[in-house]
C-alpha cells in the first residue's frame, strides 16, 4: 500500500484517540494492534511483546521508579520549608526577593529531583501563601513555582530525559549534563525578568519590612539548610560527572541521600515513607506504562515503513538540517500545549530520530533541543500539567486566568533561552562532550 | 501527616479501595462485590509493587558498594534488579488504571454531560480491552515457550528467563479486570443518567 495513505491513516488515528481521551498507553498499544492486524498479519503480533519486554528489561529504564521515588522522599523531607526559611532571610529584602529566591529555590531542588511535580507542589505549598500574605502581584508568583517545577526536568536528574535517552540511543548521562547550562540560563533569565519587572512596578513586589529582617548572624546560620540538597546533589550528579556510577546506580543512591534528608530532619515515619512508596509505584506506572505504549507504537512506524519514509520526506526538504529541526521543534512546541510531555516524546521520536541520523544532524544536540522545547509545555497554557498543580495548591480564588497570565511570560523566556540553543549549538554540547568521554 | 497516622489500617485499606464509590447506582449485588473484590486485588497488588521499589533501591545500592568499597561485585545483583524492576511495572500497571493515573488528554471528555461521558469512556476502554488481550494471549505463549525451552537470560549468573516474560500476561489481566471494573461502573453512570 502507498505509504503516504498509510502514514495518513496512522496520523489521523492518533489525532482521534488524542481527542476522544482514550489513555494514552491504551490508546498506542490498541492502535498498533489493529493495524499491524490490518498492515501485517496476526504473527505481527508477537513485535507487540517484543517491544513490551524490551521496555521491560532495558537497563537505564531502572532509574526512573528511582529518581521517582527520590522525589517522593525529597517530598516529605521537610528540605524545601529549610531552603525557604533561609532565603526569606537572604533576599527577602529585596524588591521582588522572595519570587526571585522561589526561582532559586526551584533550581536547587530541580538538581535533586527528577520529576516536574515535586518544586511545584511544595513550593506552592510553602512560598505560595508566604508572598500571598505579603502582597505581592500573584501572576508573577504563580508563574515562577509552575515554571520552577519544570525545571526539574530540565536540570539532572530528569526522568524525561531518562526516557528520552533510552528511547533514541543517546547517551542519558551526556543528556544530564547538557541539560545543566541550559537550566541554568532559564533560571537566570527568570530572576532578571522579576528583579526588572518588580523594580519598574514597585508594588508587585514589596520589600520585607525592616523588622522582619533577620541579623546577619539569623543569615549566616540558616545556610545550613543548603548542606542536606549539596550533599544529594554531589552523590547523585558527582557519580554520574565522574563516570563512577550508571545513572540507575546513581539513583539508588539518590533515594539513600533523599532518606538521609528525611531522617535528618526528623521526618522518616513508616507512614510519611508507606505513602511516598505509593505515590511512586502510581506515578511509575503512569510513565513506564507510556513507555511501554510507546514501544509498541515505534514497533508500528518502523514495521510499516512510515518512519523511513517520513525521514525520506523530511530529509527531501529544501529547508537543510536545521530547518527540518526547526520544522520539529514548532510540531513539538503545539503538541505541547495540549499532550503530556512524555506522550510527546514517546509519539515524536521513532518518527523524528530516522530523520535526524540521515541527516547528519547531532543527535546529542537535536535530543537536547527536543527535551527543552517539551519542557515548555510543562507550562504553556491551555493544559501545561504544572499550571493544574499549581491550581491544585493555589489559594481558593485563584483562577486559571491567573495562572495562565502568570506563566506566559516564563514559557516566553524559555522559548528565548531555546533560540539561543539552537543558534549556538556549543551551549549545548560542549559541557557533556567535555565532561563525558 | 498526623492525621495520616491516627487512621486505623482497616479504615485506610476501605480508603483506597473507595476511591471510586459510587456504585449505589449499581443495581445488582453480584457485580458489587465484583467490583470491590477487583479493586482490592489492584490495591494489594499495587502495594506488593511499591514495597519492591525497597528491595530493589537497596539491591542496586548495595552492589555499589560492594564493587567500590570491598572490590567484590555479585554476578546476580543486576539480573535480580532486571527482574524485579520487571514485575514492579506489571503489578502496578492496574493498580494506576484504579486511580484513573493513566494519561489522557481529557479536555473533551470532561467538558460533556455526564451521561455522554461515559458513554465514550466505555468505547475509550475498548482500547484498553485489545491492548490487553494481546498482552494476556501473546505473553502467555511466549512465556510458555520460554518456560518449555527452559531458557536463560545472556548473563553471566543466567537466571531462568520465563518469571520476567510471564509478568506481561500477568501486568495484563490486572489491567483487564481494572479495565472491565471500569467499564461496569460507566455503564451504571450511563444507565443511571440515562433514567433521570
Amino acid at each position: 500500500m502507498d505509504l503516504w495513505i498509510v502514514s495518513l491513516i496512522i496520523g489521523f488515528a492518533l489525532l482521534l484517540i488524542l481527542v476522544i481521551g482514550v489513555p494514552i498507553t491504551f490508546g498506542l498499544t490498541g492502535l498498533s494492534v489493529v493495524l499491524l492486524l490490518i498492515f501485517r498479519d496476526a504473527d505481527a503480533l508477537y513485535l507487540i511483546i517484543a517491544a513490551t519486554l524490551k521496555q521491560m528489561s532495558t537497563d537505564i529504564f531502572i532509574a526512573v521508579p528511582l529518581f521517582i521515588l527520590m522525589a517522593t522522599i525529597l517530598q516529605f523531607s521537610g528540605v524545601a520549608g529549610d531552603l525557604y526559611e533561609s532565603m526569606h532571610k537572604w533576599v527577602g529584602p529585596v524588591k521582588g526577593g522572595l519570587a526571585s529566591g522561589t526561582v532559586v529555590i526551584c533550581t536547587i531542588i530541580a538538581a535533586i529531583s527528577g520529576v516536574a511535580a515535586t518544586a511545584t507542589t511544595t513550593m506552592g505549598l510553602i512560598a505560595l501563601p508566604e508572598m500571598h500574605k505579603r502582597g505581592y502581584y500573584m501572576p508573577i508568583v504563580l508563574g515562577a513555582i509552575a515554571g520552577g517545577g519544570a525545571l526539574g526536568v530540565l536540570i539532572p536528574p530528569s526522568v524525561l530525559m531518562i526516557i528520552v535517552g533510552g528511547y533514541s540511543g543517546v547517551s542519558v548521562g551526556k543528556l544530564f549534563i547538557g541539560g545543566i547550562l541550559p537550566g541554568i540560563l532559564v533560571s537566570l533569565s527568570w530572576v532578571i525578568y522579576i528583579t526588572i519587572r518588580c523594580a519598574i512596578r514597585k508594588m508587585e513586589g514589596p520589600a520585607l519590612p525592616e523588622e522582619e529582617r533577620g541579623t546577619l548572624w539569623e543569615k549566616i546560620v540558616s545556610l545550613r539548610a543548603l548542606v542536606l540538597p549539596f550533599l544529594v546533589i554531589a552523590l547523585v550528579l558527582g557519580e554520574i560527572y565522574g563516570g563512577i556510577c550508571t545513572p540507575t546506580e546513581a539513583a539508588s543512591f539518590g533515594v539513600f541521600g533523599a532518606l538521609v534528608c528525611a531522617a535528618v530532619n526528623r521526618k522518616l515515619r513508616w507512614s510519611n515513607m508507606s505513602q511516598a512508596l505509593i505515590t511512586a509505584a502510581r506515578i511509575t506506572g503512569m510513565v513506564m506504562w507510556l513507555v511501554i505504549g510507546g514501544g509498541c507504537y515505534s514497533v508500528l512506524i518502523s514495521s510499516t515503513g512510515v518512519g523511513a519514509f517520513v525521514s525520506n520526506v523530511l530529509t527531501g526538504l529544501p529547508t537543510g538540517p536545521s530547518g527540518v529541526v526547526l520544522i520539529m521543534l514548532g510540531v513539538v512546541f503545539v503538541m505541547g500545549m495540549f499532550i503530556d510531555p512524555v506522550a510527546i516524546s514517546m509519539i515524536c521520536i521513532p518518527i523524528f530520530m530516522p530523520a535526524i541520523l540521515r541527516l547528519g544532524i547531532d543527535p546529542l544536540w537535536s535530543m537536547l533541543l527536543f527535551t527543552i522545547c517539551v519542557i515548555v509545555g510543562y507550562i504553556t497554557p491551555p493544559f501545561g500539567i504544572n499550571l493544574f498543580y499549581m491550581k491544585g495548591v493555589a489559594p481558593e480564588e485563584t483562577t486559571m486566568m491567573d495562572i495562565y497570565r502568570g506563566a506566559v511570560p516564563y514559557a516566553l523566556l524559555m522559548v528565548i533561552v531555546l533560540v539561543f540553543c539552537f543558534k549556538f549549538p556549543s551551549l549545548l554540547i560542549w559541557l557533556p562532550n567535555t565532561m563525558i568521554k | 501527616m498526623a492525621e495520616e497516622r491516627s487512621i486505623t489500617k482497616g479504615e485506610k485499606i476501605e480508603r483506597d479501595v473507595g476511591i471510586m464509590r459510587n456504585d449505589e447506582i449499581l443495581q445488582s449485588k453480584i457485580w458489587r462485590t465484583v467490583l470491590h473484590w477487583t479493586d482490592m486485588i489492584n490495591t494489594r497488588v499495587g502495594r506488593i509493587g511499591a514495597y519492591l521499589l525497597i528491595p530493589l533501591g537497596s539491591i542496586i545500592f548495595f552492589e555499589v558498594i560492594l564493587r567500590y568499597v570491598f572490590h567484590s561485585p555479585t554476578i546476580w545483583a543486576w539480573d535480580l534488579s532486571v527482574q524485579i524492576y520487571a514485575a514492579i511495572l506489571m503489578l502496578v500497571g492496574g493498580f494506576t488504571l484504579l486511580h484513573k493515573g493513566h494519561v489522557s488528554v481529557d479536555v473533551f471528555l470532561m467538558s460533556l454531560h455526564p451521561r455522554k461521558r461515559a458513554l465514550l469512556n466505555m468505547i475509550n476502554a475498548t482500547f484498553c480491552f485489545i491492548s490487553t488481550v494481546v498482552l494476556i494471549s501473546y505473553g502467555s505463549i511466549v512465556a510458555w515457550e520460554s518456560f518449555e525451552m527452559g531458557e536463560r537470560m545472556s548473563t553471566v549468573w543466567e537466571p531462568i528467563f520465563w518469571p520476567v516474560k510471564m509478568t506481561i500476561p500477568l501486568g495484563g489481566f490486572l489491567l483487564l479486570i481494572q479495565g472491565v471494573a471500569n467499564f461496569v461502573r460507566d455503564f451504571a453512570t450511563f444507565r443511571a443518567e440515562g433514567s433521570k
